[in-house]
């Protein structure tokens, strides 16, 4: 995933922040734990909202501790930590870049080749370790990077291109409970989530794309003047729909304390993303 | 038996005022319009009745009893069968059976149920691309319409009517003003109650 699930600050209150970076220092410090030091500097925003979403389906809160933070040894900060939910983010956060990685090696020139080509034997090595912890995840995952391939090659719009990313994130979500019908509702939540996730992604790298002649599902119908042209609106209206029907999901779900932060996340957060990826646009225009 | 109080996300001793104005942003967000077609919509409809069956405890409480009992009106169609296997979740049998319809007769009802199955399977550009085109073919069919003006709504802004998180701290003008609006739809459809 590529970082656009997160939190929009301005309207996090204070104990909301506290909590969000205490999750997010608990996931680094058990990446650490468990594979190294150099996990640590991998963690994204999108793997943080995982944490918090399995916690806030739970009933049992989790625990709070200090340790101290690697970027700034003198300062101590408080962790999160769950058994069961941290553990199993940290393993499904490094199998999951050991794929990104071996799909950017068939994606990008050798010059951005090169350090994952240097870094993969590592990745490699962590993905080993982290698959026995969670073998259903690792097999969802490479299942959308087997179907990816094939949409792409089918030159797919963006509804079924966005299939196999919002596919894994759907059976991805719907593990984190026990009860039907919220298995139900996180599923389709997930699903909608994989799709924002992708078409954000497709949107984002538009330029890059046409540039490069890779695959883009919006740029099927559209080149990159033409949308320009548009706004952008078949993309963002096909965001704005999929972020409203997140929305609509999300209210059915069951959530304990940690509601207040995902309800920033997705009423205010991913709008935000988006908006963040339009105002590059602009800027570099 | 669960607290109304707690449903509604209020205090016990909240005033009248309160309870309605928290009744009523609660019915917005889970009003029944908001899930047409939805693939959860019968948790919504759960969902709903727990915040009415709240509602009119907590005003009965107050009160004295007091009845209601709200309406739905059942559709018919030429696609019945197919209608009947979206509503219950069947959508690849539903799909199957919709493409095996023969291109000319292919009316404004099939494109509205081929749309329900793209929706209902999060593939909402073709969803909104078939209602689009029920809507052209039969301009007069009120529910055609109604899941056309969901998604050009939802597409323009990227949320639903009137959902935002509780708590009211998120209020801006313009947000007041679009409750203000679905406030006004949600008087007409439940018949007025609760509100005005």
């Amino acid at each position: 995933m590529f970082g656009y699930i997160r939190p929009f600050q301005p309207e996090l209150r204070i104990k909301e922040y506290e909590a969000y970076k205490s999750v997010y220092c608990g996931l680094c410090k058990e990446l650490g734990r468990q594979y190294g030091i150099f996990a640590r500097f991998t963690l994204s925003y999108d793997f943080t909202f995982l944490a918090i979403l399995s916690m806030a389906v739970q009933k049992d809160p989790p625990e709070f501790g200090k340790i101290r933070c690697l970027i700034n040894p003198l300062k101590k900060c408080s962790a999160c930590h769950k058994d069961g939910i941290t553990d199993r983010i940290a393993a499904q956060a490094m199998i999951t870049l050991y794929y990104k990685c071996q799909d950017q090696l068939s994606d990008e020139n050798f010059a951005l080749r090169l350090p994952v080509r240097v870094a993969l034997p590592f990745f490699r090595h962590c993905w080993r370790k982290a698959r026995q912890k969670d073998e259903e995840y690792d097999r969802s995952v490479s299942d959308m990077v087997q179907a990816q391939q094939f949409v792409e090659s089918q030159k797919a719009g963006p509804d079924p291109a966005a299939e196999p990313t919002a596919r894994y994130l759907s059976l991805t979500c719907e593990a984190l409970s026990n009860d039907p019908s919220q298995k139900r509702v996180l599923s389709r939540f997930g699903y909608l989530l994989g799709r924002y996730v992708y078409l954000s992604d497709a949107l984002d790298d538009l330029e890059k794309d046409e540039k490069k002649n890779r695959f883009n599902p919006f740029l099927q119908s559209h080149s990159v003047c033409e949308l320009k042209s548009l706004s952008y609106s078949p993309a963002v209206e096909s965001l704005y729909s999929t972020i409203a029907e997140l929305e609509k999901a999300f209210a059915l779900l069951k959530l304990n304390d940690w509601q207040p932060i995902l309800e920033n996340i997705i009423y205010f957060g991913l709008k935000q993303s988006l908006q963040n990826i339009l105002h590059k646009k602009e800027k570099n225009a | 038996m669960t607290d109304p109080y707690k449903v509604l996300g209020i205090s016990s001793s909240a005033s009248d005022e309160e309870v309605k104005k928290a009744y009523r942003d609660l019915a917005r967000k889970y009003h029944p319009d908001h899930y047409q077609n939805d693939p959860l919509s019968d948790l919504a409809e759960e969902k709903m009745k727990e915040i009415t069956a709240a509602y009119d405890q907590i005003m009965d409480m107050r009160r004295g009893s007091k009845a209601n009992s709200g309406n739905s009106s059942p559709g018919q169609s030429q696609f019945s069968d197919i209608r009947r296997m979206i509503n219950n979740n069947r959508i690849t049998e539903a799909e199957e059976l919709l493409d095996g319809v023969p291109q000319a007769s292919r009316d404004a009802e099939w494109y509205f149920l081929k749309g329900s199955v793209f929706y209902t399977r999060g593939w909402l550009d073709e969803a909104y691309r078939h209602f689009n085109q029920a809507v052209q073919m039969n301009p007069n069919n009120q529910e055609y319409r109604m899941a056309l003006q969901q998604m050009s709504w939802q597409r323009a802004h990227g949320t639903n009517p009137g959902s935002m998180p509780a708590g009211g701290m998120y209020c801006s003008p313009c947000n007041f003003c679009t409750s203000m609006v679905c406030a006004d739809c949600c008087c007409q459809c439940m018949g007025g109650r609760g509100c005005c």
